[in-house]
């Protein structure tokens, strides 16, 4: 709260000092609502007063933008309300940062975004900043604390970044320490990216990506990084008290553990082709070894089972085990539910209005989610909506997740 | 029977060299009504009606240098932070929520409500090979028309008719054609006396396919300005020193 009305103050400081002086001042204001399908009743659904269904919400979120002479300040002061709850507020820099020279040689220090590689749906280079690609809307991404040392020719750039400095292990993966280096180069053949990054976590990990344009409508992507190290957050009770076991398959505390894993592989391969009319097609395939496997599914779902069954039987109270199936959830908060992704997306893109169609496919359980966009721009407002529907084979993860639907609407005005 | 005679000579004529290289420097010289210089800075406004009501208005910087490299930084508040790059046939996108370049296509390009290919393209020589097609007049000013064909890959259009005044080539008017050999858009250009020079100080796009849409591009201020050459390297537009430019 203390940090909130901080940052509130800087912000107006930050507001009254562009006004008074030369820079370039914008601001945007997004309102939204959303609300989402809640199954109680599903193999991971557990009532309300266990873990309450996420209600259908308002947001208000008042971005601004502040540039001058390198020095970039954007920041966010948020307001939520969702049915039931107070309200909450949040005052947050997504950038801080100064781009400058130093010596001959272009630094970076601050709170930058820092997305890197290629892919839509998933970016196995984006090492440093980590993105959530499967958000059904984002906000202004909240950068990565970092300085950074970079050098560009006519064609080939190089940049060494050292994020999060002295933060150590923390528990977000995009939050810990590490060195990372990039290279590029937009050679005739295409874009080249080459990663290497160093953190505690992860390892070294090592990545190379392609971007080609074939004639005036294609173009094609690949990605791939293998990673020294990983962890995985796992339920030890899938580990020892599967359905063999004699000892009921409760944990009086979460049971969800950091697992480490030892050599890892993501890779993405994908095109895109655009027709004259604004119609484009995007599909994409990858792979992510850290993700859960088949088999590490399988055994969660019959744990849950377990657990679910002690609950016709009487033999557990129910505040138990519906606690422990409350936490079992917490495996559908990965980026990829599988390790096998598909993603086709079709999308328009000419006038004022935009609309987009893509369903993501999980073949390894025949799991889907279709998603319904559209935006609607004019001068200097935009209105977008979006329908997110969860589905598929009925072990799928995807199918069992505990709610079928997700939406939102919003508007968004620039000034 | 004189007509056709002559319909003959000129087509005979576009077939030697030295024809062609006359043909080069009028192109040369009708960009010279749309660039003072190799490298500039332009400051531009585009305004897009639809049913001929002003939708919305918009706002570029555009920066060139030889070896067909454009810049274009998006300065209206609905769309600040955006930046596309050409470089050659290739261009690049970078979308302020990602922060990342994006390599697009020629045809992803042509795309938005106002074509980037429209902004930033400020030049035909580089880019066609001109033939003559006829003498005729443009409202009554002598006129020649010129058939203009892609030389490179990754042009906004691949065919251009285009209007030159006969007394001092500059660019009246001209059909513009996307690869599939549709016409797309006709533009008119404007020219007017400005510090001192005549110069094309607008250009109204006429859609062809959607008949409702008319943008005009008002070129507010021109400015010979060579930037330096990382500004053009693809990893650079993530670098806010460039809105400072």
């Amino acid at each position: 709260m203390v940090a909130g009305k901080g940052l509130a103050i800087a912000l107006a400081a930050i507001a009254l000092n562009a006004t008074a002086q030369a820079g370039d001042l914008s601001a945007r204001l997004r309102l939204s609502v959303d609300n989402g399908h809640a199954d109680s009743g599903g193999l991971y659904g557990v009532p309300d007063a266990v873990l309450p269904a996420p209600a259908a919400g308002s947001e208000q979120n008042l971005e601004i933008d502040w540039r001058h002479q390198g020095v970039n300040a954007t920041a966010t002061l948020r307001n939520r309300a969702a049915r039931g709850d107070q309200p909450e507020q949040e005052a947050f820099f997504n950038e801080l940062y100064v781009d400058t020279r130093v010596g001959g040689q272009d630094i970076s220090l601050g709170r930058k975004i820092t997305s890197w590689g290629v892919g839509f749906g998933f970016r196995p280079l984006d090492v440093v900043q980590q993105e959530n690609r499967r958000a059904l809307y984002t906000n202004t991404l909240r950068g990565v604390d970092q300085a950074r040392l970079e050098w560009f020719g006519m064609t080939a750039a190089v940049s060494l970044v050292w994020s999060n400095p002295g933060k150590g292990r923390e528990n977000a993966p995009e939050r810990e320490e590490s060195l990372a280096l990039k290279v590029f180069d937009s050679g005739e053949r295409g874009d080249l990216h080459a990663v290497a990054r160093y953190s505690d976590r992860s390892g070294a990990q090592l990545g190379l990506g392609l971007s080609q344009v074939v004639g005036e409508s294609l173009e094609w992507h690949a990605s791939a990084l293998w990673q020294e190290k990983f962890s995985q957050r796992v339920n030890r009770l899938t580990l020892t008290g599967d359905a063999s076991s004699s000892s009921p398959p409760l944990s009086a505390e979460n049971p969800f553990i950091e697992q480490p894993g030892h050599g890892a592989l993501k890779a993405l391969a994908g095109a895109s082709w655009t027709h004259a009319s604004g119609w484009g097609l995007l599909g994409e395939v990858w792979y992510d070894e850290t993700a859960y496997t088949n088999a590490q599914w399988q055994a969660l779902n019959r744990l849950t089972r377990r657990q679910r069954a002690l609950l016709a039987s009487g033999q557990a109270p129910a505040s138990a085990a519906f606690g422990n199936i409350a936490w079992n959830r917490q495996a559908f908060l990965a980026n990829n539910l599988r390790q096998w992704n598909a993603l086709l997306r079709v999308s328009r893109q000419n006038g004022a209005f935009e609309p987009a169609l893509e369903i993501l496919y999980t073949p390894e359980d025949r799991g889907w989610v279709a998603t319904a966009s559209g935006v609607y721009k004019l001068d200097r407002q935009r209105i977008e909506a979006g329908l997110r529907y969860f589905g598929g084979d009925s072990d799928s993860s995807w199918a069992l997740l505990p709610g079928q639907w997700q939406a939102f609407i919003s508007w968004e005005g620039a000034f | 029977m004189f007509k056709h005679l002559l319909i003959a000579l000129v087509f005979l004529a576009n077939l030697t060299p030295a024809f062609a290289a006359d043909m080069q420097a009028l192109l040369k010289a009708a960009d010279r009504f749309r660039l003072s210089a190799d490298a500039v800075q332009v400051n531009t406004r585009i305004l897009l009606y639809k049913h001929d009501k002003l939708d919305k208005e918009r706002e570029y910087a555009v920066f060139t240098k030889p070896g067909r490299r454009s810049l274009v930084l998006f300065r209206h508040a609905s769309e600040r932070g955006q930046k596309m790059l050409m470089l050659d046939d290739k261009f690049w996108i970078v979308m302020p929520k990602s922060r990342r370049p994006i390599r697009v296509t020629a045809m992803q390009k042509l795309l938005g409500e106002a074509s980037a290919g429209d902004i930033a393209t400020m030049t035909w020589a580089e880019d066609y090979r001109a033939r003559l097609v006829e003498e005729t007049t443009v409202d009554e000013t002598p006129a020649l028309k010129l058939e203009l064909t892609a030389s490179r890959k990754g042009v906004t259009y691949q065919r251009i008719e285009l209007w030159l005044a006969r007394g001092d080539s500059r660019p009246l008017k001209a059909n513009l054609y996307v690869s599939s050999g549709k016409l797309a858009k006709r533009a008119i250009f404007d020219v007017a006396l400005r510090d001192g020079r005549k110069q094309v100080v607008s250009t109204t796009l006429f859609d062809a396919i959607h008949l409702q849409r008319k943008t005009v591009i008002e070129y507010q201020r021109i400015t010979p300005r060579s930037i330096d050459d990382k500004y053009f390297n693809p990893m650079y537009l993530v670098r806010n020193t460039l809105d400072d430019l």
